[in-house]
């Protein structure tokens, strides 16, 4: 916090990963500590104002789902999670251990970096903490958004496939309903990081979202149009 | 014999004892005719063997008593002539055993005639207090024994009765034998095919990735241990997949670290350019890496058979080539349900539209379906694929040169990965150059999806 440079600790017991993770996040604008096990992790985060941790799973001794539970057990600071097995996003997504997000490795740098100051900006605003998102579903009117799927799931339990954009789109809607949402805000919301859409794109992508979950897209009961402003979704939304 | 030849064992079993019991049946039935028929002949060939011995024995005592002016000594006709024309229809059997039991008792008897013949044309050679006796039966047999150098001795002898309702019996008989074998073999069969019938349902499907357990023995000892077998086989199986399953996933987080930590210092290089080509050289390591591991357990995966909007997957994965800037157009609207595992058929079409792409500058995607397939086209306006290689680009790492330089990245996997997860799900896919030029992949894919069983 101090010098306004958020303080990351980077747990991972290799040091081919460390060593670089390191030098890339300083380069980057953070105050970075690292940590090759668990205990050393912990006694730095009892020693230090940690803001962020990235914490690699596999590792010998006490691993990092462990850690990362007790992290959430005793302090507010995010968790960033890097898993080097595919599989491991399963038992992630199930065990719900509290993790703020988590990276696939091999990863890539500039996408951790985006990921990091996403996790920071929503810790920062005071805004409660979410679990990962890909761990909800949100129900609307007839449908379902799973959002690990990237699928609605209609009345009769078909599923119908959305695009990555048309996703993302929807997800930063159901996440915010009945507010107005500008076409920036949701270009912020849907491309976190690299920005090279633009408001067109948006406009498309909400009518086909239409298409997809109105019953009739010209009079649209769900995404509603708001003069000079954006869109809003105009529904109910629970979160399963 | 196609049609009449079952092809199941318990058809060709049941078959197969048919035939031997109505062969055994018949050779019951021939013989119990047979030994009826003895005894008939015993009935005739016995009392008239007696009465001519008995005339025979008379007329050498005495041989004037041929010249009695009816002819009739006791009950039998004495005749310069037979009773029985030479050339009628006669009862063979009847003479040749009549004429061998006399043969024993009155040598100089040489000729025998039997035949049997209406009761009133037998009224000549019957003594007149038979002539009028009521009878039954209307028929009656004319034996006829010729002494050397004498006469005739004719007699009348009553047909001894047909044993009626014999054919019938048999035929109850063999009823009631079939319907208790075969009931009993019904049984036997239905029991042992029963339990084949699980073994080639099982065998079936662990032969396309669908491991349904180990099988409970039942049935006769044989089929057991044929289960047995088979449960045996399917566990070292089981075990050597899993192994390798086990391995492969070890084999990729050894490789995703240095991949990963190759990635971070790569952004350690200063020179652009350099620095860039590093990196997409990673990602491309990266892709073949992620389609070996998927490729190797695409039968671990855990992933379930929904329902799913065809068309709006397909859809979806048109828009997000269209949302990365390429040429892609999906030309048909609707709505198609089909019962499908979603994300893996996602990542084949990916894949095939991604090939379109890359190789054919742009693609046109359709979707036609009946109530049973879905058929989806992917057609690009690339320079095809020579004939004789249409079916070897979906060999693991195949990859054409000339068509497909290494520029164009991928792993070489992206068309066997699309063809395993279509066929995991009864589907298939398959390649043809356009008239027009250009290539056309057509996928076929049943919308019901891969059921168990």
């Amino acid at each position: 916090m101090s010098e306004g440079r958020p303080h990351i600790l980077v747990v991972d017991d290799e040091s081919s990963i460390r060593e670089p993770l390191v030098r890339y996040l300083s380069d980057h604008g953070f105050r970075v500590r690292a940590a090759s096990n668990a205990s050393d992790a912990r006694k730095q985060l009892a020693a230090y104002a940690i803001d962020l941790v990235v914490l690699d799973i596999m590792m010998p001794g006490e691993d990092g789902l462990s850690l990362c539970r007790h992290i959430r057990e005793t302090t507010d600071t995010p968790v960033i999670l890097l898993t080097a097995r595919a599989e491991d996003t399963d038992r992630i997504v199930g065990l719900e251990i509290g993790a703020d997000d988590y990276v696939t490795k091999p990863f890539n740098p500039r996408e951790l970096v985006a990921r990091i100051r996403v996790v920071l900006r929503r810790v920062g605003a005071g805004g409660t903490r979410v679990r990962a998102p890909e761990t909800e579903s949100y129900a609307f009117a007839d449908w379902v958004l799973k959002a690990g799927e990237r699928e609605l799931v209609d009345r009769d339990g078909v599923a119908v496939p959305l695009s990555t954009g048309e996703y993302k789109l929807l997800l930063a809607l159901v996440s915010h309903p009945r507010q107005v949402l500008s076409r920036d805000q949701l270009l912020d919301l849907t491309q976190g990081r690299e920005a090279h859409a633009f408001d067109r794109a948006i406009d498309n992508q909400i009518s086909r979202l239409r298409r997809k979950i109105e019953a009739d897209p010209k009079s649209p009961l769900l995404i509603k149009t708001v003069w000079g402003g954006g869109y809003s979704f105009s529904a109910d939304v629970t979160r399963l | 014999m196609r049609k009449v030849w079952p092809s199941t064992l318990a058809g060709q079993l049941a078959l197969l004892v048919a035939l031997a019991l109505f062969i055994a049946q018949g050779i019951h039935a021939f013989l119990l005719v047979e030994e009826r028929e003895e005894r008939r002949l015993e009935a005739i060939s016995a009392p008239s063997v007696a009465r001519i011995v008995d005339v025979a024995d008379r007329l050498r005592a005495d041989s004037a008593l041929v010249h009695r002016r009816d002819g009739f000594i006791g009950r039998a006709r004495v005749t310069p002539d037979s009773s029985v024309p030479e050339h009628i229809r006669r009862f063979r059997r009847a003479e040749r055993r009549i004429f061998e039991e006399l043969r024993e008792n009155a040598q100089d008897i040489d000729d025998i005639r039997v035949a049997p013949a209406r009761r009133e044309d037998a009224r000549p050679w019957m003594p007149g207090f038979l002539r009028d006796r009521p009878a039954r039966d209307p028929h009656v047999l004319l034996v006829s024994a010729h002494m050397t150098g004498g006469p005739w001795i004719n007699l009348v002898a009553p047909v001894p009765p047909v044993s009626e309702g014999i054919l019938a019996r048999i035929l109850i008989q063999t009823g009631i034998l079939y319907a208790v074998i075969l009931l009993a073999l019904l049984w036997l069969v239905r029991r042992s095919s029963a339990s084949l019938a699980r073994l080639i349902r099982a065998a079936d499907a662990f032969g396309h990735g669908r491991d349904e357990g180990a099988i409970t023995e039942s049935g006769p000892e044989d089929i057991r241990h044929l289960i047995r077998a088979f449960n045996g086989m399917r566990e070292r199986i089981s075990a050597m997949l899993t192994e390798k399953d086990r391995m492969i996933g070890a084999i990729g987080h050894d490789l995703r670290t240095p991949l990963a930590s190759l990635r971070l210092r790569a952004e350690n290089v200063e020179e652009e350019g350099e620095r860039n080509a590093m990196i997409a050289s990673i990602a491309d390591l990266e892709d073949t890496l992620s389609d070996i591991l998927m490729l190797a357990r695409l039968r671990q995966s855990g992933e379930e058979v929904r329902a799913v909007d065809l068309l709006a997957l397909v859809d979806a994965v048109v828009e997000d080539f269209r949302e990365l800037g390429a040429d892609v157009e999906l030309l048909t609207d609707g709505r198609v349900t089909a019962h499908i595992r979603s994300n893996l058929t996602r990542r084949a079409l990916r894949n095939v539209i991604d090939n379109a792409i890359k190789y054919g500058t742009r693609a046109r995607v359709r979707v036609e379906h009946d109530g049973s397939d879905a058929r989806i086209e992917v057609e690009d306006d690339g320079p095809g694929i020579p004939e004789e290689a249409l079916e070897r680009v979906f060999a693991d790492f195949e990859r054409l040169e000339n068509s497909r330089n290494r520029g164009t990245g991928g792993s070489g996997l992206g068309l066997t990965l699309a063809r395993e997860i279509l066929r995991a799900q009864g589907g298939t896919i398959e390649l043809e150059n356009r008239d027009e030029g250009g290539l056309r992949v057509l996928i076929r894919l049943p919308l019901g999806g891969a059921k168990p069983g």
